[in-house]
């Protein structure tokens, strides 16, 4: 009994030291001997930790979709190689409406593709574009692509599926505030789906002016790109590949979405490639506003010049025009602050012609005349002096040579007397010549004399007496001279006097003035019978000779033969 | 930025609009606009000295014609039940419009709001309704979009318990 109860008691100890060495009791030991023996048990309990370890693995970035991918991808390489039919069975299900789908959106962008074209096939914009293809020498659908596929993403939204909350965004425009433009997007693509009760077709576009919103819905988040212009079909594949590479990288924060978006938004690269653009080339466009705005100061500056010398050519013009001009001295010209000034002198009598101005485009106000007064000695400008100085008879003609003012034509004696002397006041004239004898056939000096008396009196006035000698000369010498033989020459004094007053009075008094002539040159010794006095009335507005005057006159009377 | 989706439930003319506006304007308008689908309005408030950007999709109201779409809900981080104090009627439609947002968004936080406190003695909401609805473990408060009464409160307070 006692040698039983040693070695149980050895035995009991032995279990003791393997517990406190090991941790595990003999049974424990034995199952896990057991287990490790019997693969299928420990397959079983391996099996149970097994995805729970996975999930911890994946968790933790141990095990990441890079490191199984190419595992993966080996297997699914060798089960194809070996049995493609297994593969082909089952992707048959999966495959064939994704065929179809895809078949179906080439057909749409086919489609697309064709109906813009179409609209667009008739418009002066395509007509252009066909000349281009026609002038450059490249195909019309090269040019059509050229100018179709053109557009730019403005923005793009990352948006959860069933909250409606902006994941993340892009895009060089931030002045729409994305979270509710995101909420708002949601909101119209749950009431389309909802009211039209449909689960697989989705709200794809939507266009607002000339801003096309393509949204691409996947499980958790959609993408919403607002476009504006031209969007390629395969722009849509490209939102497809990054919607599904964000499910993958962020499958789990999309899962488990709570409202914090910093883990997508500190993605900075999360939704880069979803901006795209392509612009237009830059065409060389010549620069027609340059060339223009060039000819346009070009012509400019030619019409200034043009203008410049035009105007100085009409200046000079109109100062040759005054140069030219009888009675004018031109001294100086020129511009002074833009406006043209002569100077110089000008006789009063000569009057500047307004078409001088006019046909040179000039009016008479654009050039300043700066000329002062001056008594020209211009031939013409002398005769129009004679012309204004003296009453002109009719018939009467003067010309001008060398100090000397010929009158030509028919007037009175007394007409003349006072022409040459009012003629000789005039600068410039010193002799005055009567070419034809006016209103006589021969001119006598002594018919050239006047005396005027005084009203009521016969007395000769002091001043007149000294000529009368010269007077009585003339008479002699031309009592000598015959111009024919059957006549002589008869000096008859006329008395002037009018019907104005009392006219036998006037007659009584013009008569004794005639005889008092008479009896002074018969006492200087001229025969009476040479000497005949006459008292001529003249008509009231008779101005030929001046009132209460006497003149000669020389008549031819026929001689009388006394055999 | 943590971003909260709050939907505004109720029948129409409780001042679901009125509330939002007063809430993240600051102004109340005597006229009535009905809303027609839904209308989204956003402001950021601090809770914990943490901005929080609260989505308030205003929905429009619910009558025998129109039902609010469960898509609206779907994805809410809370919602208001709002309730018009004069009409008893908008309580039993807060009630079934409650029970279509338990189904879709699950337990979510929400707070019943009896609006128009401004008129409490037209009111056909009472006491006893109110302590009802208390009892039940609802927090309920009286406000007016048209005094503001409790309104910031109100929404300050969702806020804070979608945030737990």
């Amino acid at each position: 009994m006692d040698e039983l109860s040693k070695k149980l008691t050895l035995q009991a100890q032995l279990e003791e030291v393997r517990k406190l060495l090991t941790g595990y009791d003999r049974k424990e030991l034995a199952e896990l001997n057991r287990l490790l023996k019997d693969k299928d048990a420990f397959a079983e309990q391996i099996s149970q930790l097994l995805p729970d370890a996975f999930n911890i693995l994946v968790q933790n970035g141990t095990v990441t979709l890079e490191t199984i991918q190419p595992m993966v991808e080996d297997v699914l390489k060798e089960s194809i190689r070996k049995n493609p039919r297994t593969l082909s069975d089952i992707l048959f299900p999966i495959m064939m409406p994704a065929i179809r789908k895809a078949v179906a959106e080439d057909i749409k962008r086919m489609l697309e593709s064709v109906n813009n074209t179409l609209e667009h096939g008739f418009s002066p914009k395509r007509l252009g574009w066909r000349l281009q293809s026609i002038f450059s020498g490249k195909s019309y659908g090269e040019i059509v692509l050229s100018h179709a596929y053109i557009y730019q993403v403005k923005q793009v939204f990352l948006i959860h599926k069933e909250t409606g909350l902006l994941l993340a965004q892009t895009g060089n425009d931030k002045s729409t505030d994305a979270d509710l433009v995101s909420a708002m997007l949601t909101a119209i693509k749950d009431f389309v789906q909802d009211s039209f009760h449909s689960e697989n077709d989705s709200l794809d576009s939507i266009q607002v002016g000339k801003l096309n919103i393509w949204i691409e819905q996947g499980p958790k988040a959609l993408i919403a790109a607002i476009v504006e212009g031209n969007i390629p079909q395969n722009y849509r594949i490209l939102l497809k590949e990054n919607l599904e590479g964000i499910h993958i990288d962020y499958s789990y924060e999309l899962e488990h979405f709570s409202g914090d978006t910093a883990r997508f938004q500190n993605d900075e690269k999360l939704l880069d490639e979803c901006i795209q653009q392509e612009k237009k080339p830059e065409k060389k466009r010549k620069p027609v506003a340059a060339i223009l705005l060039l000819f346009l100061i070009l012509g400019t500056l030619v019409y200034w010049i043009y203008s410049l010398v035009d105007q100085r050519i009409r200046f000079d013009s109109v100062v040759s025009g005054l140069k030219e001009l009888p009675g004018v001295v031109v001294t100086e010209t020129g511009k002074q602050n833009g406006v043209f000034y002569v100077c110089g002198l000008r006789d009063p009598l000569v009057k500047i012609p307004d078409k001088l101005f006019s046909k040179n485009k000039f009016a008479p106000d654009n050039i300043l005349l700066k000329l002062k007064p001056y008594i020209s000695l211009e031939p013409s400008v002398i005769l129009k002096r004679v012309k204004k100085n003296i009453t002109s008879e009719t018939d009467i003609r003067y010309s001008y040579r060398n100090d000397t003012l010929f009158v030509s034509g028919e007037a009175s004696r007394l007409w003349m007397t006072d022409a040459e002397k009012k003629s000789l006041l005039i600068p410039g004239i010193s002799t005055v010549v009567f070419l034809n004898a006016p209103k006589t056939i021969r001119n006598f000096p002594i018919e050239h004399y006047l005396y005027i008396f005084a009203f009521n009196s016969d007395s000769i006035p002091q001043t007149e007496q000294l000529h009368f000698i010269d007077i009585v000369n003339q008479t002699r010498s031309m009592l000598n001279f015959n111009f024919d033989q059957d006549s002589v020459p008869v000096i008859v004094a006329l008395s002037h006097t009018n019907i104005d007053g009392n006219k036998s009075g006037n007659k009584i008094i013009a008569q004794q003035r005639a005889d008092k002539f008479i009896n002074l040159m018969i006492q200087q010794g001229i025969p009476p019978e040479v000497l005949i006095p006459k008292v001529v009335v003249m008509k009231p507005n008779d101005t030929t000779y001046p009132l209460r005057s006497v003149t000669f006159k020389i008549e031819y009377a026929k001689s009388i033969k006394h055999d | 930025m943590i971003k909260k989706k709050i939907a505004m439930l109720g029948s129409f003319a409780v001042g679901k609009t009125s509330l939002v506006q007063r809430f993240v304007h600051s102004i109340f308008s005597e006229k009535y606009h009905t809303t027609i689908g839904v209308k989204i309005d956003q402001k950021i408030i601090t809770i914990d000295h943490q901005d929080v950007n609260l989505l308030l999709w205003d929905i429009h109201g619910e009558d025998e014609f129109q039902k609010v779409k469960p898509a609206y809900v779907m994805g809410s981080s809370g919602y208001f039940v709002v309730m018009d104090g004069t009409r008893r009627k908008t309580m039993e439609i807060g009630f079934e419009l409650n029970e279509m947002a338990k189904k879709v968004a699950g337990n979510i936080p929400f707070i019943v709001l009896i609006n128009k406190s401004d008129q409490k003695e037209q009111w056909e909401i009472s006491d006893d309704d109110i302590q009802e609805m208390k009892d039940k473990g609802i927090e309920v408060f009286l406000t007016s979009a048209k005094d503001g009464n409790h309104v910031e409160e109100a929404f300050t307070i969702l806020a804070q318990k979608t945030m737990i």
